[in-house]
Order: structure tokens, then sequence, then C-alpha cells
């Protein structure tokens, strides 16, 4: 018995395949959701719950951002208002980056599956 | 126990597979009626087969093979189902889906596009600060404009991309029956779709597709096909069969 033929299937390909295969993996990589269980190897507990607890700080610092940024559009702040929260969430960012520097996680690892709204990052 | 490998869930009434068609591990594939359908099997030891690129290709050419002879329900690699009577009551217990999605699947195929796009990967627009910011404005301004500005851009390519899918689906929906749509799976994918699509209209829709592709809006298109519909079948219903995990132990869930 043959093998089907799967050049056969190709009907139009336009540039080069092996850009479809790479975007392909990333989408199967992408949408990784929380892991069904955390590690508890007690050589790596405290990074896991590292990340669990910087996922959810993460995700509340962008939802306070986005708030923020709707606020402005609305110009219903004033310049003092909008530099004072400004400050506060440049600090807030430096600190998520010091932290996650210290657990050896990266900007990547605190992404977060929210079902049909997409990814956090 | 003699295990029962399954590539699919036919009609019991079909085109014989032709005789030279072989299932995994070489075994001959066989039909195991129950009524108006039939399983579509070939006989396996209980700890399955590994996952390699060998195995994949032969299930798949099973099952591309019995589409030839009538609608198949396709079941996803590695699925091992128990002995004759285990077969028969998953075939008794899921009959109405299973008639109703054959009967849906009548005489069509599954079509894959997928359709990348540069926008979303274009170099990200170091300052988005707006030309009428205060200058004396301070660091907190500055960063909070910035993120804005960053905002509004991925949105404006959004909305753009979502334009092109729209008209994307405009052309090509009259030609199908039904679609799976992933959207913006990574910022260069911006479609991954499955088409359900029947034999008389294939050479209509391929030249859909094609009339896209020399519209030239710097979409690239990858068209596959025909595939057995898997993105259209019901899987099998959880519990009915195992599935291999990747150490090849059997588990019965």
């Amino acid at each position: 018995m043959n093998p089907p033929a799967f050049e056969d299937k190709l009907h139009l390909a336009v540039g080069n395949l092996c850009d479809f295969q790479e975007e392909m993996e990333r989408a199967g990589s992408a949408t990784t959701p929380l892991p069904a269980r955390i590690n508890a190897d007690p050589e790596r507990v405290e990074q896991g719950l590292a990340k669990l607890v910087l996922t959810l700080i993460e995700l509340l610092r962008q939802l306070m951002e986005k708030q923020a940024l709707r606020r402005i559009e609305g110009g219903s702040l004033t310049s003092e208002e909008i530099e004072r929260m400004g400050l506060t969430f440049l600090r807030l960012e430096a600190k998520m980056g010091e932290l996650r520097a210290h657990f050896g996680l990266s900007e990547a690892d605190l992404n977060l599956s929210l079902g049909p709204l997409g990814d956090l990052m | 126990m003699q295990s029962h490998y399954i590539y699919g869930v036919v009609e019991s009434q079909r085109h014989p597979l032709a005789p030279d068609i072989r299932g995994l591990g070489g075994m001959p594939v066989y039909l195991i009626p129950w009524r108006t359908l039939a399983a579509l099997v070939s006989d396996a030891p209980t700890e399955g087969y590994p996952a390699d690129p060998a195995h994949a290709t032969c299930h798949a050419a099973v099952v591309e093979a019995a589409m030839e002879g009538g609608p198949i329900l396709p079941v996803r690699f590695g699925t091992l189902l128990g002995g004759t009577r285990r077969v028969i009551s998953m075939l008794e217990e899921h009959s109405t889906a299973f008639e109703e999605s054959l009967q849906r699947l009548r005489g069509r195929v599954e079509m894959g596009l997928k359709v990348l796009w540069e926008a979303g990967v274009a170099p990200p627009v170091e300052d988005h600060l707006p030309s009428d910011l205060d200058p004396s404005a301070g660091p907190g301004r500055r960063y909070l404009f910035q993120r804005l500005g960053e905002e509004q851009t991925s949105e404006a390519i959004r909305v753009r991309g979502e334009g092109l899918i729209q008209s994307i689906q405009t052309a090509l929906d009259p030609l199908t029956e039904a679609s799976t749509l992933r959207r913006f799976a990574t910022p260069r994918l911006l479609l991954d779709a499955a088409y359900l699509v029947s034999r008389e209209r294939l050479d209509m829709f391929c030249q859909g597709v094609e009339r896209l592709e020399e519209r030239g809006s710097g979409l690239r298109y990858l068209l596959s096909g025909p595939w057995p519909p898997y993105s259209f079948a019901h899987p099998l219903p959880s519990g009915a069969a195992m599935t291999l995990s990747d150490t090849q132990t059997p588990r019965w869930s």
C-alpha cells in the first residue's frame, strides 16, 4: 500500500512552507493554560508559588493600567493625577521586573490563558 | 484481552475498503457493525502503538482510504477500545449522534486554510507620545501616554485584521457548509480555519481561495485538503474510549 501523497493535498502555498509550520508550532504552545497541578518538588515549590502569585499580581496590574488608560481617554483626569498614577505604574512595573528576576522567571512565564478572552500577554 | 484500535465510525452499508489497506502493525482493517453503523478497526495489542510519524501516517492513510467509500467520523490517532462487545455498546450508546453526524458529513470533505500576515509583527513604534504632549510632562505622564499609544496601535491592527478575516469569510462562506475559525492564534497567524466543503463545490472553493490570493493584500495563504472532516466530526465522547498517553501506559477512563 502506498502512503497517501501529502504533496497532493497542497493546493496553494504562497511563500515558504516553513513559515506556516513555525507559526503553527507557536500557536500550539501559546495557549498553555495554568498547569493542571503545581509542582510540589521541595526544590521548586518556591518558584512555583512565586509564579502563581506574580501572575495574579500582573493580571491586576494590567487591569488597573487599562482602567487608567480608559480614564485618560475619557478626559476625567488632571495632568497631576495622570502624572501620579503614571509614576505608580512605572514603579510597579520596575518592581515586578525585580521580583521576576529574583525568582528566575521570564515575562512569558507569567502568561495566563483567559479562556475566550485570549491570553494575558 | 484483545483490544481494537479504532480509525473511525462509518456506515455498515458502504463500499468495502481496498484489500491492500493494512492497519497499524500490518493488521487487517475490518468493520464491526451494529445496525446502520460500524466501527472501522484493526486488532491491536492492549498496550497500543507508540505515537511516532510512521504509525500516525498509517492511521491517516486508513482514514483517507475509508473516506473514498462513504462518510466517516474520523477518530484521532491513538484510540483503543476493548473487546467486540465494548465496541458495539459504544456504537449503540451514541448511535443517534453518530448517525446524525454521518448524515451531515456525507459527500463533504474538510479543507484547511492558514493565512499569514506581516502587519501583526510590524516592528514596534518606539515613540507613541502624542505630538501635543506638554514637553515638561514628567515620567509618569510619559509612561501612561506611551502605553496608551501602544494600545491604540495594536487595537488598530486588530481592527484591520478583523476586516481582512471578514472579507475572507464573505468570499468563502457561500462555497462552504460550515467553518471553524481561529483568529490571531499568533501575531503572525491571522487565521487558522477549517471549512466543510461538498465534493461538487471543491473546485469552486479552491478557485475562490485563489481569487483571494490574487487580490494581493499582502496576505499569504496555505490551502490544503481534502482531509477527513476531523474538525467537524464529534469526537468520541469521553469515557467511550481509552487514549494512549505518552507513556504508553493503558488507562481506562
